[in-house]
């Protein structure tokens, strides 16, 4: 078994708690409670349905006047097929993100982002992106595509999330999650999480050409190890010109993270500060980014005596993923923080919000004490 | 578990198992409560006729399995449609887990979100229960092969998302 399976086992094993005998007993009281009702129900549904008959029989017996038969319209496989394709669904709160009827998030990330869905099926979804930036969160299907097209490139999506960035003909393609396929022409190469493909880089060479241009011996050879593998993300600095596409950053938010993790295990805490701001200034929307930030946090305040910088850290954890599984503990971490930088002010306001928040969260002896409330 | 087997019996004794097990498979502790009842409510027309008390776990174990199943497939109905926010956060009590335990969990629980109900129960019996293949199937109502393609159509997503080999 791997690692992180591993890993999955024990955290797992934490679900066992949370049940105890006010909440054992709380639950039996309802339990109680519903056999209750269920009995009243049962009783009614009986005396209706004896109702309910009568009536049918008095009806069935009584004499009624004769009535038109009519004929079901017939529906041919054209009429039952929809019109006009589902409408991306704009999530509350966050206007520049849309869910399509898969379950794929969109996120325009420029305000000049368009993009227009040209085909909806339980085989294949295809949007093309017309212009800017966008994130896509593609839910993995294995009998479903996921295509997006972009001026004379489309990314094919092999369960993932990836940027693509367009300003004209220029398209860039960054990988933050799983795989995706991009092509153009008859060509198409693989990319994987913290690896980035553009056409101006592509079309001066800098990057792996697709294959249709590769000279066909070397396209017939027994297959080796390439070449040139798929160039990792640094060749686009100072290179290609995409408009409002952000720069793209050097190290992935993974290698940040692990830098970080080696500085603290090496026992060097204030060397692993620099990586965890970097992955927040550049990976915010990274899935790892709330970790980051409570980590951070963590660093400042028990490693080095930094509590004020440790509040705000904490507090962007929360900010990240404020219903997130570090939520509770960032917020609690958050009232200490305040109350060791002496905030005590904030210290209590945050206290009195965690504790409306988590009535019966696990850390109400140190947020009270931290809080100085009762 | 002695004496004879009443409802307040099975439930004294084995209302914490059941919820443990919802709570792993719901991933989260908001309908642990309707869930431990359901199961209860559900086991009393049986336990009368109950052969072997000490079957009673593994019964109220595939009860829960049954209902946990129809939640899901009631959630993700419900997110696909809108009436519920799709977050998979799962709220596991601070204490028990570092935070990188809860945000790994955070994370397989999202890539569960996006598999079928029955292959996530499956991954999750296997994975995060700690169950046996034989187990999982019999929890599970299904044969053996069935667990396993369920549980492998579940890793192969969870694999993809988490971006591990």
């Amino acid at each position: 078994m791997s690692d992180w399976l591993k890993q999955v086992e024990q955290a797992g094993a934490g679900f066992a708690a949370g049940w105890d005998a006010d909440r054992e007993q709380l639950v039996w009281k309802g339990l109680i409670r519903r056999q209750k009702r269920r009995r009243v129900v049962r009783r009614s549904a009986a005396v209706a349905g004896m109702l309910a008959l009568s009536l049918v029989a008095w009806r069935t017996l009584a004499p009624s006047p004769p009535t038109l038969a009519t004929a079901h319209p017939v529906t041919s496989p054209e009429t039952r097929r929809p019109t006009t394709l589902p409408e991306p669904k704009m999530n509350e709160g966050s206007p520049a993100i849309a869910t399509l009827s898969d379950g794929t998030r969109v996120e325009s990330l420029t305000r000049s982002t368009r993009y227009e869905i040209r085909e909806a099926s339980p085989a294949l979804v295809r949007v093309e992106l017309l212009e800017g930036q966008a994130r896509f969160d593609v839910v993995p299907r294995p009998t479903r595509r996921f295509v997006v097209e972009a001026a004379a490139v489309t990314v094919e999506v092999l369960g993932t999330q990836f940027l693509v960035s367009r300003r004209g003909e220029a398209v860039d393609v960054s990988v933050e999650r799983g795989l995706v396929r991009v092509g153009q022409g008859a060509g198409s190469v693989e990319l994987k999480l913290g690896e980035a493909w553009s056409s101006t880089a592509a079309a001066r060479s800098e990057l792996p050409t697709p294959d249709s241009v590769r000279p066909e011996a070397e396209r017939n050879a027994p297959k080796k190890s390439p070449s040139r593998a798929p160039t990792p993300v640094r060749a686009l600095r100072g290179g290609a010109n995409v408009g409002d596409a952000p720069i793209l950053p050097e190290e992935s938010a993974a290698e940040l993270l692990a830098q970080a993790d080696e500085a603290r295990a090496g026992g060097r805490p204030e060397a692993a500060v620099a990586p965890l701001e970097k992955l927040l200034s550049q990976h915010r929307s990274d899935a790892r980014a709330p970790l980051a930030a409570f980590t951070l946090g963590r660093v400042l305040l028990d490693d080095l005596q930094r509590p004020l910088s440790a509040a705000e850290a904490f507090a962007e954890a929360l900010s990240l993923q404020p219903f997130g599984p570090l939520a509770e503990d960032a917020m609690a971490r958050e009232v200490e923080a305040w109350a060791k930088a002496g905030r005590a002010d904030k210290a209590h306001q945050r206290a009195l919000e965690w504790l409306e928040r988590y009535p019966k969260g696990r850390k109400q002896a140190a947020v009270r004490t931290f809080g100085n409330l009762p | 578990m002695q004496g004879e087997v009443t409802l307040e019996n099975a439930y004294r004794s084995h209302a914490s198992y059941v919820a443990s097990v919802a709570r792993r498979l719901l991933g989260r502790d908001r309908d642990v409560d309707d869930v431990v009842q359901d199961v209860f409510i559900e086991a009393q027309a049986g336990l009368k006729s109950l052969k072997e008390p000490q079957a009673l776990k593994g019964w109220l174990a595939t009860i829960t399995v049954r209902r946990c199943t129809r939640k899901l497939k009631l959630r993700k109905f419900l997110t696909t449609v809108g009436l519920e926010t799709s977050s998979e956060a799962p709220d596991v009590p601070s204490g028990q887990a570092s935070p990188e335990h809860l945000m790994l969990l955070g994370r397989v629980y999202e890539a569960l979100a996006l598999v079928s109900a029955q292959e996530r129960v499956a991954w999750t019996l296997r994975y995060i229960q700690g169950e046996r293949l034989e187990a999982v199937s019999e929890l599970c109502g299904c044969s053996l092969a069935t667990a396993k393609r369920r549980i492998a159509a579940a890793h192969e997503v969870v694999r993809s998302v988490m971006g591990h080999e």
